[in-house]
């Protein structure tokens, strides 16, 4: 299942593929959070928030013709260089782009996130690496949370990793060396939903929840509600029937969800209301779920 | 001099103003009588740079007869009881309490009221026995948090606690995070080691719900008070057992406006002379305190050793950083343009280096000390002390690490005031991380507002937004609030930038590779 696709000029994991940064956050995990955003997702999920995390360029260059500061260029086929000095982020190359990726990035070397993971540090619980998906560049990752856990100076700092769970066991095995925990989507619970809500089976999802329960690595569970999807009353007992077989103490988290930045096949959703939040959180608890927030 | 008629016109309106209670229109009448004395002596350049807004004495009045802001030495005052109040030493926690309730209403100072309530873990803590479990001590501290708030009503009266970790100090935070007060105001001053992260954490607890406590760097402060200090008003640290005279402050943006040529120009000259305009007017109105008003001759607080003549300060504050910076550097903006926090330094420096070497009669150690003063509602279109522009802060970090440099010229308080985004009401965790970061790289003091809060900080003091709307109508009883409702109007203050959002709420990252 796992699709370890390494940047062409990534020979030895060194260079991370990175979306974007947020040096300070409060709802990536406990604490404060340095996090990343690895660019490319394997999922497919109509309500993505972040729709230009999942492709990943493969330097097509259609978006060289609308951007009309020059701040992307195509000086060999199939690489697109940006300019950021150029850019005034109009964001128009994002809406042309075929494969959902973002021409704006760049390839970063692992030693330059670190550094700036340093900076940030004293101001921080812990590192998050989130996504797209980003066990999908899993050379760097493990790249990256060895140098955190191997540095004095950062070794403190908790690592976790925000995941769709689609890694299979060799993967994990390999990454649960390096990192403190993982939160992990269960977007659905009935096979059928999970695949049209995805794009992907639900099997890989659950033996990675129970992997990482069995090693006490699951930091949480969450659930994006749905209004007319998944929030009715049979998919949440599914879900937590799921959920309790795994920890029935795990905790989990319910994630409304919002219109803003997705992508047209999601317009047929409205924005998940705080009732509809509450309702959930209610069959969750009754359905024997112990730590929902 | 005013004449007759506008004399009897401002006085005619105070007694009739529907905006006002009986007690705020007393005061009123108080201070309008004492202008119509004549100005302490001063030159005509530091007359003009009064009426031209550079030097600027906050509206102290123009005969002061009470220090700004007094810090009594209640831990004496408890030990000892007292003669003039005819009070006997109190024998218990509850006596104790009492005892101070009392002595409260005799502390002056430029609001009218006390500033400053003591560290009140630390000297109510002796009276603490077995019978006290912590249900009793809410109890007793709610009904003292009642008392305060309806018969002290000014949210620059401060109490303090930390930063030892007692029963006290929790059940302090646990009361006033219940009952979400205007007053007292609260720091927090938290040493890593002594204090510890639960204390921070309970604190960070509060913030999320009430954004109180500030919290003080205390191992940093202590340094350069060692007979101890209180955290009082809008964050002037001062010397324990004394306080501060007066508070002039220097509008650096006005400044700017009376200056022409280049910025070394400005380094050298024209920012000394402004400097010594403010001493001077300073120096005037200390004299006419000490020597015509003669304060100190005649309260009973210094009689019975609970303030000290000796232990009284200037406060030299500034404000305005950033339109000056940015004035200097056409272009730059503060926050974002290292140039600019670069140049914010010199001044900074320039400034200090002066105040630490200029010497001022009746001072400790014969120094004011310098202040970065966090506004008054009539600042419009200046920033408060060494602060950031509302609207151009920078990612949480970056803002922290643009000020934090500043910090240790400050001695008598520096604030910021930190806005963050409603999310963190369910991680309060992440507070307590960024004020332990903020305080590892030198930082003196932190505060934070928290989005979505009826308690807000406005200069460095709460006002309750449900009471701004329900001034339009009717008169507060809380004397702040008018003021208050006028900075939030005049200043865009509910507009400052929350920081720290998620991805998955907004994709606005900084984004290590955009920055090129």
């Amino acid at each position: 299942m796992s699709l370890a696709v390494r940047h062409p000029l990534d020979r030895d994991g060194e260079i991370l593929e990175v979306a974007g940064v947020a040096p300070s956050s409060f709802v990536d995990g406990p604490g404060n959070r340095y996090v990343l955003f690895l660019q490319g997702c394997n999922f497919d999920c109509p309500a993505c928030h972040n729709p230009t995390t999942i492709g990943r360029c493969d330097g097509c260059g259609v978006c060289i013709d609308v951007c009309a500061l020059e701040a992307l260029t195509l000086p060999v086929t199939g690489t697109v260089l940006f300019h950021p000095d150029r850019c005034d982020s109009c964001g128009d190359c994002l809406r042309v782009c075929p494969t959902d990726a973002d021409p704006t990035i760049r390839p970063l070397p692992v030693d330059e996130v670190v550094s700036d993971i340093a900076v940030h540090a004293p101001f921080v619980s812990g590192v998050t690496v989130s996504g797209g998906e980003p066990t999908l560049q899993l050379d760097g990752l493990i790249r990256l949370f060895s140098r955190l856990r191997d540095d004095p100076g950062l070794a403190h700092l908790e690592r976790l990793v925000d995941t769709n769970g689609s890694l299979d066991r060799d993967g994990w095995e390999r990454l649960l060396k390096v990192i403190d925990g993982a939160m992990v989507d269960l977007k659905a619970a009935s096979p059928e939903r999970h695949r049209r809500l995805t794009g992907h089976d639900i099997e890989p999802v659950i033996e990675s929840l129970r992997l990482l329960a069995e090693r006490n690595k699951l930091t949480e569970v969450r659930l994006l509600v749905i209004e007319g999807e998944t929030d009715d009353e049979t998919e949440l007992l599914a879900w937590a029937g799921i959920v309790r077989s795994v920890d029935p103490s795990v905790p989990v988290r319910l994630m409304p969800f919002r219109r803003q930045g997705t992508r047209p096949l999601a317009r047929r959703w409205h924005d998940t209301t705080p009732e509809a939040i509450a309702r959930a959180r209610t069959v969750l608890a009754a359905a024997g779920l112990r730590n929902v927030r | 001099m005013p004449s007759f008629d506008d004399v009897t016109h401002a006085v005619r309106d105070i007694v009739t103003s529907p905006r006002l209670t009986y007690r705020q229109r007393l005061h009123q009448l108080a201070l309008a009588a004492e202008d119509l004395l004549p100005y302490p002596e001063i030159s005509a350049d530091a007359r003009r740079a009064i009426d031209e807004g550079v030097v600027c004495d906050l509206a102290e009045g123009h005969a002061p007869y009470r220090p700004r802001y007094v810090l009594p030495d209640y831990a004496t005052a408890l030990r000892q009881g007292s003669d003039y109040l005819e009070l006997d030493p109190p024998q218990s926690l509850e006596e104790a309490v009492d005892f101070l309730q009392i002595l409260y209403h005799h502390i002056p100072s430029i609001t009218g009221l006390p500033v400053y309530f003591g560290d009140l873990d630390t000297i109510l803590g002796p009276y603490l026995d077995d019978t006290w479990t912590d249900d009793r001590l809410d109890r007793l501290f709610t009904r003292f948090w009642r008392y305060l708030d309806r018969t002290i009503p000014d949210a620059f009266a401060h109490a303090n606690i930390g930063p030892d970790d007692t029963p006290i100090t929790r059940s302090i935070l646990r009361v006033d995070r219940a009952l979400a007060q205007v007053v007292p105001n609260l720091t927090l001053k938290w040493d890593p080691v002594v204090s510890g992260d639960g204390l921070l954490r309970e604190a960070a607890v509060a913030i999320a719900e009430v954004n109180k406590p500030h919290i003080a760097n205390d191992p940093l402060i202590r340094r350069d008070f060692p007979e101890g200090y209180g955290v009082v008003s809008c964050y002037n640290t001062l010397p324990l057992g004394g306080g501060s005279h007066t508070l002039v402050r220097l509008n650096l943006h006005a400044s700017l406006a009376h200056h022409t040529g280049s910025i070394e120009r400005y380094l050298t000259r024209t920012l000394p002379d402004h400097v010594e305009l403010t001493f001077e007017v300073m120096e005037a109105r200390i004299r006419f305190l000490v020597e015509e008003a003669a304060f100190y001759e005649h309260s009973f607080l210094v009689d019975e050793g609970l303030i000290h003549p000796e232990r009284f300060t200037a406060m030299f504050g500034i404000f305005g950083v950033a339109e000056l910076v940015e004035g200097l550097l056409p272009g730059c903006t503060y926050g974002r343009h290292d140039e600019a926090a670069d140049l914010a330094r010199q001044v900074i420096d320039t400034i200090a280096d002066i105040v630490r070497s200029r010497p001022v009669p009746y001072c400790r150690n014969d120094r004011a000390l310098l202040h970065a003063q966090s506004g008054i509602a009539d600042d419009v279109g200046v920033t408060a002390g060494a602060r950031v522009r509302i609207g151009a802060e920078p990612e949480l970090v970056d803002h922290i690490l643009t000020v934090a440099p500043h910090h240790p010229r400050f001695p008598a308080g520096i604030s910021d005031i930190f806005a963050l985004e409603r999310s963190v009401r369910a991680n309060p965790q992440a507070i307590a991380d960024v004020t332990k970061g903020a305080f590892a790289r030198g930082m003196r003091e932190i505060t934070f507002n928290v989005e979505g809060s009826d308690l807000v900080r406005v200069t460095g003091y709460m006002v309750r937004l449900s009471d701004v709307e329900k001034l339009r109508r009717e008169a507060s009883r809380i004397n702040s609030t008018g003021l208050g409702a006028d900075s939030i109007e005049n200043w865009r203050l509910l507009d400052r930038v929350p920081r720290v959002i998620g991805m998955e709420t907004d994709p606005r990252m900084r984004s290590l590779l955009r920055s090129g």
